[in-house]
């Protein structure tokens, strides 16, 4: 099947990638010393120099991140057709892979002996003229030892710690990605939610009803259009109020998600709803009456909304008024009944 | 109610409380499933063929049953099996001794209401002797072609469940659906009720009151005819289709007879609800039901039991409805 289909990535070209492999391989045998083992401790013409082992570090966690890009979509794309078993063990090992390939990065740069300038550029010290006894190699602590350069680089429960924080942020955003894609909300601040369901919401409520009046009042030839302008005027109310607006919602759609975040505004948004579909969608003579009676709509949502915000200058910073009126007098049963 | 000298002048409304009033007379027999009952009779009225899928034991024939009594039209059942031929659904010449002619002994399927009981169950080739009949309202056999009723309408059931000895509809069959209902099982109340209802009736079924004819339904379908829809709203509908063809999941997507289906069921909907004029709700509480039974899935999703309501139903939350405001406009 043709369609459905992703369009496969424009690879790049073999030369391209050749001479990046043979810059990186000499880059990497200037900064370490071709000539000695594996093993040593020692440092290439490059190795001398720390942004070098900077730069390629950052370029490493570049092209991994890169290639974790590119990679993506074929590991998403292999995923349906393994069976349970392999399945589970993609699933374990591609993050694993992917992130390890970033981490070399973090961890060439940490554990890179940097220089400290005062080391290298004085000739070597004169061999020691002390009648004491040269104690050997091996019973010399770690730092005092000829060649060795411990004493500049990162202690081991820095780059520990370093390593904990970047888990730590992986984890972090691991949650918060797997918590957006269920459709879950990031648990906000108690300050912050209660204020936006106060007095703010309701002055944006008022001003987008205002807004509706306004339109109502320039649309007087044109009552089809009075009516649409009455029914956007309400929607960007419960916008303001809070309601969650989607691309993909219907009319009924925006009101019953405005019943679920708590906000009635009683029988009024619904008839206004009913007007908005027959002036959006039909082609029916609209008059005077149907202006009229979205104008009145309007007006009851409006007022609605001010005994709302009446209630909030009452009850200042007050979020759905229930729970702090338990929070002032808690031996009150039915808190409502004051009201 | 059901004898209408003057269909023409019926209005939405009207036709709108005839058929709810059908609705809640089936609804006295099939219990607890007001959404299924919804479905196939905005079938009936916009002049579909109805794709009933589900288990055993849950009401499809009752439903179809139901539905031809309470409307009044003539019924016919065929129960589907192995050895059915396509002359047994069609009909077929016989010669007469006494006159020494051929004659032609119409089939089951001359009929308003046709009930194609378990039809996954019969070979291609019998499926295929329904397709005429569906698509065209006629059948042709030895080279004659027969009209069929006005209204005529199929329920086909299905089992999707039981793979032994049975033939999947080909996509061109499932196609000529239009549109496909899922009965579901009742909630333990409404099974309460029901059992309840039998102990009460003492009779196996509840006996439902005619309450239109052949002549009101073709007057219905003659209104949902009638029923405008915006051009925005048939944007949609077709960004919903073609939403099936790109979606990465679907191998094959909707075809444009589903989008015609689509368009035809909410009109429907639109007069049940006494309207004359489609809104945004009509299509997108539709769009299951008219395309989820044209699309097939990649072969690799059906390991997953992964089902195209599944998939259409994404779809539906991800294509925008039309705006607030009007992209053309018109007149008050």
């Amino acid at each position: 099947m043709a369609h459905g289909e992703r369009t496969p990535q424009r690879a790049a070209p073999g030369v391209v990638l050749a001479a990046a492999v043979v810059a990186a391989l000499a880059v990497a045998a200037l900064a370490l010393r071709p000539a000695e083992g594996l093993l040593h401790s020692g440092r290439g013409p490059l190795g001398h120099w720390g942004f070098v082992a900077i730069g390629i570090s950052a370029v490493w966690t570049f092209g991994a991140w890169t290639a974790v890009q590119r990679l993506r979509h074929r590991f998403g794309a292999d995923r349906l057709s393994l069976p349970p078993g392999e399945e589970r063990l993609r699933e374990a090992a591609a993050p694993l892979l992917l992130a390890t390939a970033g981490v070399v990065g973090v961890l060439a740069l940490v554990l890179h002996r940097f220089s400290t300038g005062d080391s290298t550029s004085g000739p070597p010290p004169p061999p020691a003229t002390d009648p004491m006894p040269t104690p050997t190699l091996a019973s010399l602590p770690p730092q005092e030892r000829p060649g060795s350069t411990d004493h500049s680089s990162l202690p081991l429960y820095l780059v520990l710690v370093l390593l904990a924080a970047v888990a730590v942020v992986l984890v972090v955003v691991a949650v918060v990605r797997r918590l957006r894609r269920f459709g879950l909300r990031v648990p906000q601040r108690p300050g912050l939610a209660g204020a936006a369901t106060g007095d703010d919401d309701a002055r944006l409520l008022l001003s987008a009803v205002r807004s509706g009046r306004r339109a109502l009042s320039g649309t007087e030839d044109d009552a089809r259009a009075a009516v649409i302008a009455c029914y956007a005027a309400m929607e960007d109310a419960l916008v303001a109020s809070g309601v969650p607006r989607h691309a993909s919602d219907s009319p009924a759609d925006l009101l019953a998600r405005a019943a679920g975040a708590g906000f009635t505004p009683g029988p009024a948004a619904p008839r206004l709803t009913a007007l908005f579909r027959e002036a959006r969608y039909s082609s029916h003579p609209m008059d005077a009456a149907h202006r009229q009676a979205a104008a009145d709509s309007l007006e009851e949502i409006a007022s609605l909304l001010d005994a709302r915000a009446s209630d909030g200058d009452r009850n200042p910073g007050d979020g759905d008024g229930n729970q702090s009126d338990r929070d002032r007098n808690p031996g009150d049963p039915n808190p409502e009944a004051r009201r | 109610m059901t004898t209408d000298s003057t269909p023409q002048l019926r209005t939405a409304e009207q036709v709108g409380e005839q058929a709810g009033a059908v609705l809640r007379e089936i609804g006295r027999a099939v219990v607890g499933k007001p959404d299924a009952l919804e479905l196939v009779m905005l079938g009936v009225l916009a002049g579909g063929h109805v794709l009933v899928e589900d288990l055993p034991g849950l009401g499809k024939t009752l439903l179809a049953r139901s539905f031809a009594t309470t409307l009044g039209l003539d019924f016919r059942r065929i129960q589907f099996t192995p050895d059915l031929l396509p002359s047994d659904v069609t009909g077929t010449p016989l010669y007469d001794q006494r006159t020494g002619e051929m004659v032609f002994h119409p089939g089951p399927v001359f009929t308003h209401l046709l009930l194609a009981d378990e039809i996954n169950r019969t070979p291609p080739k019998t499926q295929a002797a329904l397709l005429e009949a569906m698509a065209e309202s006629q059948v042709t056999v030895d080279g004659e072609t027969r009209p069929l009723a006005d209204p005529f309408l199929v329920i086909a059931t299905a089992n999707p469940v039981e793979y032994e000895g049975t033939y999947s509809l080909p996509e061109a069959q499932l196609d000529r659906f239009q549109l496909r209902v899922r009965m579901g099982y009742l909630t333990a109340r409404e099974e309460l009720a029901m059992l309840r209802a039998r102990i009460d009736r003492a009779a196996p079924e509840a006996v439902l009151e005619r309450l239109a004819g052949p002549q009101d339904v073709v007057a219905w379908r003659a209104v949902v005819e009638r029923v405008e829809i915006d051009d925005d709203l048939l944007e949609y509908a077709v960004a919903l289709v073609a939403a099936t063809r790109e979606h990465p999941q679907i191998s094959i997507g909707a075809s444009p007879r589903g989008g015609l289906a689509l368009v035809q069921l909410a009109r429907a909907r639109a007069v049940l609800d006494g309207r004359d004029y489609v809104v945004p709700e009509d299509v997108k509480d539709l769009a299951v039901p008219a395309l989820a039974h044209r699309v097939s899935l990649r072969p690799e999703l059906w390991v997953r039991e992964m089902s195209t309501d599944d998939v259409l139903r994404e779809i539906v939350d991800g294509v925008g409805t039309p705006t607030t405001r009007r992209t053309a406009a018109v007149s008050s």
